[in-house]
């Protein structure tokens, strides 16, 4: 019997106004059967930092956010704050 | 006694009266007798000298019965004739030898009694004996690889036909009742289908399929050992009797069939239907494996945008602490969520141990799930530090703001938020 503890990103989701959603899994295996499954949640909003995010994470950060959409949420926020 | 016919006697020699036989003897033995009808009797045979040397002797057979021939009137009309004979023992000359009919390789045969005849339907060739007008369910060469052409003869339906190897070397066999000839090559023991007759009324056809392959079925060496078996096969086309399986379901009353191995029913106590209740029980998770797919309540009363459940989900979640103006400088929070359907519910705690610069407001961003309209979000919580309640509202899509309920900022360092919120996605 092995107990194995696995953490991956199962689910990456854009937003349509560049906000990246980002589920991780975290398992506990027993012999390959999984026992429990946790997921743990984020989100990154578009131009923020995304060093230290999984490699497949910034890689979809990077696609999604071209200039005119980082422009275009920066611009949504600052309206809402007024 | 001794007698010399000369020139004074004539050489003739009578007998006493008219009835006498003249006769010759030798040894004691008639050789020669002349009869009063003038007819000369050789009691042995008649040797006739050659001019120069040696003899031709004419004798009767042993057993010779009482016969009597008459030689032709007349010399043969052509060298090479020979003496023929009636019954009655009159000679004539005739051709010694009848010359052949037809063609060359032409098999000769009696043509109306007396003559010979050839025909080109008829051949043999040293080797082959090729016939074009068979009687029978086929025309052809016999012993050949290829169809023939030529008109098919048609069996009646009382004809029978049988021989060995007819199969293996009959070319081209029609369908049984056919008039044309059938394509392709007859090989042994192949038909494209087989008609059974009913003993009463009635056909029973075996075919192969239109696109058949190559493939061979082997019959059970015995009957069924029970009423109700099926055929079936090997891949390598073994057929044999059993039991049907899966004729009865697996499992208990009650309980939904599966497929439980790949060919067997199957049923377990962890699915069962009621079917008074129409209740179905799973002891087990449902899964739904199509994204977008859930439960559909559209049966139940009332109406709503959508009445389809396609998502549930719970986890936690890392709360960014920000401030409205300034930054806070240490702090730690945690955060947990469910979502139901398209609403998302949040819970935040956080300990902002260093407040930093902080002024405003706090905000609390990274959230889980985007909020589909931030105006529409509202926190509810309380500063536990002071107990004093506070309130929030969306910010973005990903942040909201929180300040205590009169609009002031929670406070600063030693702050402790606990907030809840909820939003649609």
């Amino acid at each position: 019997m092995s107990l194995t503890k696995s953490t991956v990103v199962d689910q990456i989701t854009v937003t349509e106004n560049g906000v990246v959603l980002v589920r991780e899994a975290t398992r506990i295996l027993e012999d390959n059967v999984e026992l429990s499954k946790a997921y743990h949640r984020s989100s990154l909003v578009p131009g923020q930092d995304i060093s230290g995010v999984p490699a497949n994470v910034q890689a979809i950060c990077n696609a999604a956010w071209t200039p005119e959409v980082v422009a275009a949420y920066q611009n949504q926020v600052a309206v809402l704050a007024q | 006694m001794a007698s010399t016919i000369n020139a004074t006697t004539s050489g003739v020699v009578t007998t006493g009266d008219s009835v006498a036989t003249l006769s010759l003897q030798t040894g004691g033995t008639t050789a020669v007798a002349i009869d009063t009808a003038q007819i000369v009797t050789l009691s042995k045979s008649l040797a006739l000298l050659g001019s120069t040397s040696g003899s031709v002797a004419l004798a009767a057979p042993a057993t010779a019965g009482t016969q009597s021939y008459t030689l032709p009137t007349a010399q043969p009309t052509a060298d090479g004739f020979a003496l023929t004979s009636t019954k009655a023992g009159t000679m004539s000359w005739a051709a010694a030898s009848a010359t052949p009919a037809g063609s060359d390789t032409q098999v000769q045969y009696n043509s109306g009694g007396t003559a010979f005849a050839g025909s080109a339907n008829l051949t043999f060739n040293g080797t082959t004996l090729t016939a074009a007008g068979l009687a029978g369910p086929h025309n052809g060469t016999v012993g050949a690889t290829t169809p023939s052409t030529g008109s098919f003869t048609t069996l009646a339906a009382s004809s029978t036909v049988s021989g060995t190897g007819f199969s293996t070397y009959l070319a081209s066999p029609p369908a049984i009742g056919a008039t044309a000839a059938a394509a392709g090559t007859f090989t042994q023991g192949s038909f494209s289908s087989t008609v059974h007759r009913g003993s009463t009324s009635g056909t029973v056809t075996l075919a192969a399929p239109a696109t058949a392959g190559t493939q061979s079925y082997t019959l059970p060496t015995a009957q069924p050992t029970a009423n109700g078996q099926a055929l079936v096969a090997t891949t390598a086309g073994a057929m044999s009797w059993t039991t049907v399986s899966g004729g009865s379901p697996g499992g208990s009353d009650t309980q939904v069939q599966f497929n439980d191995g790949g060919s067997t029913f199957g049923g377990d106590s962890g699915l069962t239907y009621n079917k008074t209740t129409d209740d179905l029980t799973i002891l087990g998770n449902l899964v739904i494996g199509t994204s977008g797919k859930g439960i559909d309540f559209s049966a139940t009363p009332g109406t709503g945008t959508s009445e389809l459940l396609a998502d549930y989900e719970e986890g936690t979640w890392t709360p960014t602490i920000g401030a409205y103006a300034g930054t806070v400088t240490t702090y730690s929070a945690s955060g947990s969520y469910v979502k139901i359907g398209k609403q998302v519910f949040c819970a935040v705690f956080a300990n902002i141990s260093n407040a930093g610069t902080a002024s405003g407001s706090y905000s609390i961003s990274n959230l889980p799930f985007a909020i589909a309209t931030s105006t529409q979000v509202y926190a509810y919580g309380v500063n536990v530090a002071t107990n004093t309640s506070l309130i929030g509202n969306g910010a973005s899509s990903t942040m909201l703001y929180v300040l205590s309920y009169n609009g002031t900022f929670p406070g600063g360092s030693g702050t402790y938020v606990a907030v809840n919120f909820n939003y649609s996605v």
